[in-house]
């Protein structure tokens, strides 16, 4: 052979192990793709098990202002209830200390939701995870004039007509908390409208929307001050007093005519605030609570009711990984109905 | 004479050169094809503790809306489906504590380098215990009895390896096991 043929077969030698090699690592890789895609739908679906189906410790973690997030053991969404338990029925007040508005101690920061699941440690996260909530029902009040307007639909923006609607008015009238109740029907625009008297300033909206057993309840704030209702708790800014030390409870009852709104007057007293805000506690909470409105000291409205996040994510803003999974789960969140969307991924493999 | 010599070497050179570079060129393909089986072994390692992991989740979740404020008059299992063998060599898995959590921990047998693990989100606290090996004489006083054995490592072999619960007062103990005649 000559010297140039030795080389030659050196050249075809390495050109055989640069394609075995090549060959070798193509299907490891797109087996490894479906596998992670696997894992993920395991790990998702043990998460939703977990926070759709469990309580967490302590079970009362969501109502209870003096739990912060540190006292928590384990996290669950799930209402908690003695006797007997109602799959995918949520507590409103865990759900709210997802919401990032709240007072910081109250707030579940997400690196602690993470490891409280297992999917994260002392600050490093194997997984992130963003969860939707997604309103059955879409209830948009407006105010204009003396017209209110609710607009109802779908989770797709579709008009939903022939929904039952009950619109609470709530004003100040003479020093004392009004409370007026309207009844209408949405019409082929998915709109309901009441026109109100001139007399009536109206400081706070609220809306139940029942369409066929499906509840869903909207909020509008007008002139009120705003507050947080955490379980039995009153949250109301520092700078605020609440007068004559009673709140009344706006409570959802359901009748021949459809929901009916209706009051309930509590004595309240001052408690341990968080942050900058002062807590009053009422005591008791009735079950069909749909908010709770107080006076100040100047005669304004306080309400307050419990706010449900649009979406709570471990990452701000948008997610697009390469690989991720979603499970959507179909969930009651105290009232209303809601669609839980949870995505998940891997951040390191 | 001298021409000839010349040749001789080179050839023997050329051709021990050649040899030198099939039998590299081997070890080396051999070193690759080993580290991606690894990886390989590893991602079927983890899918198989993500699978232990959450069927924990399942059957404890079961047991309590089953049960809630109940004792369990028998365990509630949940039979596991597992591979034999991954890629062909045998492994076994268990729960072990770790920053405190409990994982599931599959490894094969005899490389330790060869494991994978995945968290359990349900919380061993006050209501829930999962029982790892360090408490298995508990587990073994609980399930005494009946055809659940409560096992701290169990071989991925096996047909009859269950996850099991078992709600005692208001405490519901989880863990691996094996159903003897299952």
């Amino acid at each position: 052979m000559k010297t140039y043929e030795y080389i030659f077969a050196a050249i075809i030698l390495i050109a055989m192990l640069l394609a075995a090699t090549f060959l070798t690592s193509i299907s490891p890789s797109l087996y490894r793709s479906v596998s992670e895609a696997e894992q993920l739908k395991m790990a998702a679906q043990k998460v939703v098990t977990q926070l759709l189906l469990s309580p967490g410790e302590p079970e009362n973690w969501g109502e209870n202002i003096d739990v912060k997030s540190s006292d928590i053991s384990s996290i669950g969404l799930a209402i908690s209830t003695i006797f007997t338990q109602e799959a995918f029925s949520l507590d409103p007040d865990k759900v709210q200390r997802l919401n990032r508005d709240l007072p910081a101690d109250l707030y579940i920061p997400p690196d602690k939701f993470l490891e409280l699941l297992g999917l994260g440690s002392s600050g490093y996260s194997y997984y992130g995870a963003r969860i939707d909530f997604i309103p059955a029902l879409r209830v948009a009040i407006s105010f204009d004039g003396n017209e209110v307007r609710v607009k109802v639909t779908s989770e797709q923006g579709i008009p939903v007509v022939g929904a039952n609607v009950t619109i609470g008015v709530l004003y100040v009238r003479d020093g004392r908390i009004a409370l007026d109740e309207e009844l209408g029907i949405t019409n082929l625009d998915g709109e309901c409208t009441i026109n109100l008297s001139s007399q009536i300033n109206p400081s706070f909206l609220v809306a139940i929307v029942n369409y066929y057993g499906l509840h869903m309840l909207g909020f509008k704030n007008i002139s009120s001050h705003g507050g947080y209702l955490i379980g039995k708790y009153l949250l109301v800014k520092s700078s605020l007093e609440v007068n004559d030390a009673s709140a009344l409870q706006i409570i959802a009852i359901p009748s021949n005519e459809g929901l009916r709104l209706r009051n309930v007057t509590y004595c309240i007293s001052s408690s341990v605030g968080v942050a900058d805000y002062k807590a009053y506690d009422m005591g008791y909470v009735e079950p069909n609570i749909v908010a709770v409105v107080a006076l100040t000291k100047n005669g304004e409205l306080i309400a307050a009711y419990k706010v449900i996040p649009e979406s709570y994510s471990t990452i701000a803003g948008e997610v697009y990984t390469p690989l991720a999974y979603i499970l959507e789960r179909s969930v009651r969140i105290g009232f209303s109905t809601y669609t839980i969307r949870l995505k998940i991924w891997r951040m390191t493999w | 004479m001298l021409i000839l010599v010349h040749v001789s070497i080179q050839h023997i050179i050329g051709t021990v050169a050649l040899i030198g570079l099939v039998l590299s060129f081997a070890l080396a393909y051999h070193i690759i094809v080993s580290s991606i089986e690894g990886e390989v072994i590893k991602t079927q390692l983890s899918q198989t503790a993500e699978y232990i992991s959450m069927s924990l989740a399942h059957v404890i979740s079961l047991t309590d809306f089953t049960y809630g404020v109940l004792d369990t008059t028998y365990p509630v299992t949940k039979h596991l489906v597992l591979p034999k063998t991954v890629s062909g060599k045998p492994y076994n898995f268990t729960i072990l504590r770790s920053d405190g959590g409990y994982y599931v921990y599959v490894e094969v047998i005899g490389r330790s380098d060869l494991h994978a693990k995945s968290p359990i989100t349900v919380k061993s606290e006050r209501k829930i215990v999962i029982l790892t090996n360090d408490n298995l004489d508990l587990a073994e006083s609980l399930l005494k009895g009946f055809e659940v054995k409560p096992r701290p490592w169990v071989s991925g072999g096996l047909t009859n390896v269950v996850v099991w619960c078992y709600k005692s007062g208001d405490i519901i103990y989880a863990g691996l096991g094996i159903l003897e005649g299952g």
